[in-house]
């Protein structure tokens, strides 16, 4: 055995004073994506070299999803949105894919057996255990996916009030004209608010803490090499919670900002035919 | 939305969208039953009226996640 199993804990321990690991890096991440798009959007060129054309190339293909999923003025106004959400996640993702980065660290003497450890560089293999990392990737804190969560869900309601009314979005959760079960379906509709900020926070944070911990054990259990795999599999990983996470919040964007209307299944009918008749007119007056 | 893509189509955007709400379909059933039944629990442990907030919450939750599956499928059309 060439180290011990590191110390694996769910709530992150502060680094110095109210600072965490995760908050850290979740800055660092903040800084990193304003700098890069900072430095693209000033120095801008006809002809794109290869940072400015992968970078186009990613704005183009989401900013394009958005309009294909919300239409072409509502997805415009998200874009932002959710373009920095899937960045911000995205990067909070890939920081556990920087092998041995939680390896940096101050020595905790409260673990079992650490009360003597000493040293910056860990060598004894039986105190290898003893660090309270300085680096932890974002995405495996609760605390940080659970405010992207809030946030996505509050943005919701914002463009909810703002591009339906007041009287919509109220309605949406105390309807009277529909009865009492207008009004059940009502409350179903705030349980189902809350219920996605728990699932939009559990779901990242239960892939991410997962794929850190797999990462740390197999290293582990197979030092080197067992974990080169993984950490394909976490890059794959991280990718896609990151789209996920980015294209439900467009999702529910989009539904969160069409009214109740669309339901009534006749007048959709209705707006269909009058659709078609006005397509087939057109097409008539072009022959 | 639509789910179907021809044979040598790309998958469009809508597809993805699609995939990522059947991702989204488990959760939609599963977290509000747990928030009921959670809920329940502690206005069961405050009032010492267990079983009955505890019950009412399942119902609930159960009604919400099976409302929620239901929105979100025909979300999809």
């Amino acid at each position: 055995m060439l180290w011990k199993l590191p110390n694996i804990v769910v709530p992150v321990e502060p680094i110095f004073g109210p600072i965490t690991s995760t908050l850290l890096l979740s800055v660092v991440d903040a800084i990193l994506i304003f700098v890069i798009f900072y430095l693209f959007s000033r120095r801008k060129k006809v002809l794109p070299g290869r940072v400015q054309g992968a970078l186009e190339w990613l704005v183009q293909s989401m900013l394009g999803l958005c309009q294909d999923v919300a239409g072409k003025e509502k997805g415009r106004r998200f874009f932002p949105w959710v373009f920095a959400i899937f960045l911000y996640v995205l990067l909070g993702n890939l920081w556990e894919i920087i092998p041995g980065i939680e390896t940096f660290g101050t020595i905790n003497h409260e673990l079992p057996g650490c009360a003597n450890a000493t040293g910056f560089f860990l060598a004894d293999k039986n105190l290898s255990n003893c660090i309270t990392p300085w680096f932890r990737p974002p995405s495996t804190d609760l605390n940080f996916t659970l405010a992207i969560a809030v946030i996505s869900v509050v943005v919701t309601q914002i463009y909810g009030w703002r591009m339906l009314g007041a009287r919509a979005q109220i309605g949406r959760y105390i309807s009277l004209r529909e009865g009492p079960i207008g009004l059940f379906v009502g409350l179903l509709e705030a349980i189902l608010e809350l219920a996605r900020i728990i699932s939009f926070g559990f779901r990242l944070f239960g892939n991410l803490f997962a794929g850190d911990t797999l990462l740390l054990v197999i290293s582990f259990l197979v030092p080197f090499v067992g974990a080169i795999p993984f950490y394909f599999l976490e890059i794959f990983v991280g990718f896609i919670q990151a789209f996920v996470f980015a294209m439900l919040t467009l999702i529910f964007l989009t539904l969160g900002t069409t009214s109740h209307g669309h339901e009534d299944p006749e007048e959709e009918h209705a707006a269909e035919v009058q659709h078609e008749k006005q397509a087939r007119l057109e097409h008539a007056l072009g022959d | 939305m639509s789910m179907r893509s021809g044979e040598d189509k790309p998958p469009s955007a809508n597809d993805w969208a699609g995939l990522v709400l059947v991702g989204q379909l488990g959760l939609t059933v599963a977290i509000p039953i747990l928030l009921g039944i959670g809920a329940g629990l502690f206005i069961d442990s405050k009032l010492r009226s267990s079983p009955i907030a505890t019950l009412i919450g399942l119902l609930l939750g159960l009604a919400a996640g099976v409302y929620g599956a239901y929105r979100l499928v025909t979300s999809l059309q």
